[in-house]
């Protein structure tokens, strides 16, 4: 039986999918759900991931059956029905994708049957998106996997065309601006990039010549299917931050499409020291070397980590991994949380933050990278803090991002300004 | 005023307990009780016997119409006996374990047993016990004594001992406890033998053994409980004897299940014997152990 877990650091999978339909912006959700879901999603997940707004089809104007229950005991396709054709009238769009909610799935309503009435009105997908599924990891993974099913067809390839998995909108609060970094640097070898959240559509999905999965876990398995349905090979590499492990990204996706490299790579190494030149008083002459905690999911554990110790050379103490992630995955993120002997943090999988407070108490760092739920642990123990995983209420973040090299620079200045904040 | 009497009568589906419920119900009514008999099945023809097989408007109705108005949904059967029906969903859809909690709470917000005010209120309720919704009439403040009927069906068993299993859940929270086994379509003396057996391992006791008979049959035909129908008949008999054991009884148990390995051995050890004396009674054949009884 599952644990009752405290102040968990994700939403269900029902809001990791409204998120990711949201972020696209091209197709329509509606929720076939309770009462309540949606909104609270909004609140819940948007509102507290750094303020980010609803945008022109998420937040409180997302559809929803709102089924009560009526629905529950008699069924909730009819209400289904009558909630899709209201929204085709109303909001303008061609393309719609049910996002079922617990009540619906624990009915068993058959969406895929009333979805398929309308197929001659509007383009009209479904994903089963039960909160119970799991967290908004799952979510996103459910509903691109229902694009892949319902809507992307063989097409040509595009040998400079690549997609990128992995990073779940809202969820990862910084998800705009490390996709815009990743983008520009893909651009710079010659790249085009789809994101599925930049304009271009998860319908070329399959045209790429390379997937891209930008998390130790998430979206790998989808890539793997890409691989079995189209061909595309795919490598998966965490979010890289700063020089080394840019560096080390760029010269992987380079080898994957027989792309040169080095040139790039080198002109944005000299713009990024050119840059963190300037920081290196402060942190030489204040002795900045701190140990640092990382409460982060599993992408942000390792990317920051890497940076940290490789390119900043901080010290790690404890990463504190709290995505939730599967038994067959925490080996891989041990060995890449494994540095020089000495420099490896203890590494906690673990998503009650009761337990995780405990945990990172007993470790004493001087700099905790979490959420804005560490607020007091971090003012307890006399630590630093820079909130950079979800949920975040203490910073509005627009389109700020840490990915890449440009990423590193923010980090940074993010970093040494909340040292220096008192001052 | 002597306390009002709430019980649930459980079985599996097609097993005979609607037709056993409403001749209690005529049963209890003849004693002077006044009696309402509550369908907790989507199909909503537990009380049909009692009204000349007509259907009624189903407490579910009036939700689906999202109407608050439940003054239609008490109708007068044969005796005066206070007929209700739950209702549920069509088949296949939606969630009818979840129209039984809503039916019964819609029941208790709008004080419609209250108002009524009967001596005894009987659940007839489909008896597989598959979730939640279905155990709502165990669980706390709702009946306070549970019978399950039964034939010697090893299926029909294993869904009382599916009932048991949840009347243990809610044992210790307040719920109801077992009144009784109640067999039905027992014609056999080795079949009257199996539930015994049953009653026995499982620490409960058989409350009636209710024969089969073609006048239940004939009487439900023409839209009638046998006690209407055929109220001189033995089966009648059976009947009101039954109803005043329940009336009378107030045995309760917390019953033993069994666990389902247990239940297999045990039923296919039964089953066998029961073969053993079908093939004697139709055939005349002895088998060579001297099977049969």
């Amino acid at each position: 039986m599952s644990e009752i877990i405290e102040t968990p650091r994700y939403a269900c999978a029902l809001g990791g999918a409204l998120s990711t339909v949201t972020a696209m912006n091209s197709f329509v959700p509606i929720i076939h759900a309770g009462p309540g879901c949606g909104v609270q999603l909004f609140y819940g997940q948007s509102f507290v991931g750094g303020y980010q707004g609803s945008g022109r089809l998420g937040g409180v104007s997302v559809p929803s059956t709102n089924t009560y229950e009526r629905e529950v005991v008699f069924g909730g396709e009819p209400r289904l029905r009558e909630q899709i054709q209201n929204t085709i009238e109303l909001i303008k769009g061609d393309k719609y994708i049910v996002l079922t909610g617990c009540t619906a799935e624990l009915i068993g309503d058959d969406v895929k049957a009333v979805v398929r009435e309308f197929e001659d009105k509007a383009l009209v997908l479904y994903a089963e998106t039960a909160g119970f599924k799991g967290s908004s990891y799952v979510g996103y993974e459910i509903v691109l996997n229902s694009f892949v099913d319902q809507l992307v067809k063989e097409k040509p390839k595009e040998d400079k065309l690549v997609n990128i998995l992995g990073i779940v909108p809202s969820q990862d609060i910084f998800w705009q601006g490390n996709l815009a970094e990743i983008e520009r640097i893909l651009n710079k070898l010659g790249l085009k990039v789809n994101t599925f959240f930049n304009g271009r559509s998860i319908n070329d999905a399959s045209s790429a010549a390379l997937n891209i999965v930008l998390s130790p876990w998430v979206g790998a398995v989808l890539a793997e299917k890409l691989q079995e349905r189209f061909g595309t090979p795919y490598l998966v590499n965490p979010l890289p931050i700063g020089v080394t492990e840019t560096n080390s990204f760029l010269k992987r996706v380079g080898a994957a499409l027989g792309i040169e490299v080095a040139e790039v790579i080198a002109q944005e190494e000299e713009q990024t020291y050119k840059s963190i030149e300037k920081g290196a008083d402060l942190v030489v002459d204040f002795d900045l070397q701190l140990r640092f905690a990382t409460i982060t999911d599993s992408n942000y554990g390792i990317a920051l980590s890497k940076f940290l110790v490789n390119d900043f050379g901080w010290i790690p103490s404890l990463a504190v991994i709290s995505d939730d992630i599967s038994e067959k995955y925490r080996e891989s993120i041990k060995k890449e949380l494994n540095f020089s002997p000495g420099l490896s943090p203890a590494v906690v999988f673990e998503s009650d933050s009761g337990k995780i407070w405990e945990a990172v108490e007993k470790e004493g760092p001087n700099f905790i990278f979490g959420g804005s739920l560490d607020k007091d642990l971090a003012g307890k123990i006399g630590a630093n803090r820079l909130s950079i995983s979800y949920p975040i209420t203490d910073r509005v973040v627009l389109d700020r991002g840490y990915a890449g090299y440009k990423g590193a620079i923010n980090l940074i200045e993010d970093v040494l300004s909340a040292i220096v904040a008192p001052l | 005023m002597t306390k009002r009497k709430e019980i649930a009568i459980y079985g599996k589906g097609g097993i005979g307990k609607s037709t056993t419920t409403s001749n209690l119900s005529v049963a209890l009514a003849e004693m002077g009780y006044k009696v309402m008999q509550i369908g907790c099945d989507p199909k909503s023809d537990s009380t049909n016997t009692l009204r000349r097989g007509r259907f009624i408007p189903t407490v579910l109705d009036t939700l689906r119409s999202g109407s608050s108005d439940l003054s239609k949904i008490v109708h007068e059967g044969y005796k005066g006996i206070l007929c209700v029906e739950a209702g549920g969903p069509e088949p296949g859809v939606g969630c009818a374990g979840r129209g039984i909690i809503t039916a019964i709470e819609l029941l208790n917000q709008k004080g419609i047993i209250e108002e009524y005010s009967p001596d005894v209120v009987i659940y007839d309720v489909l008896g597989d016990v598959v979730c939640g919704g279905f155990a709502m009439p165990i669980r706390q403040g709702v009946a306070e004594q549970i019978y399950a009927v039964t034939s010697s069906d090893f299926m029909s068993l294993y869904a009382a001992n599916n009932l048991f299993k949840g009347i243990v859940k809610y044992a210790n929270s307040g719920g109801a406890l077992l009144g009784g086994i109640i067999g039905n379509s027992i014609n056999k003396t080795a079949q009257q033998e199996m539930i015994n057996d049953f009653s026995r391992k499982t620490g409960t006791q058989v409350v009636e053994y209710v024969p089969r008979s073609q006048t239940v049959t004939k009487c439900e035909l023409d839209g009638m409980t046998t006690l209407e129908g055929s109220p001189k008949s033995k089966q009648a008999a059976v009947y009101r004897s039954l109803a005043k054991k329940i009336i009378e009884s107030g045995n309760s148990f917390v019953p033993k299940p069994l666990d389902p390995e247990e239940l297999w051995s045990w039923g296919s050890t039964w089953v066998s014997r029961l073969l053993g004396e079908q093939k004697v009674a139709y055939e005349g054949i002895q088998d060579s152990k001297g099977g049969g009884i």
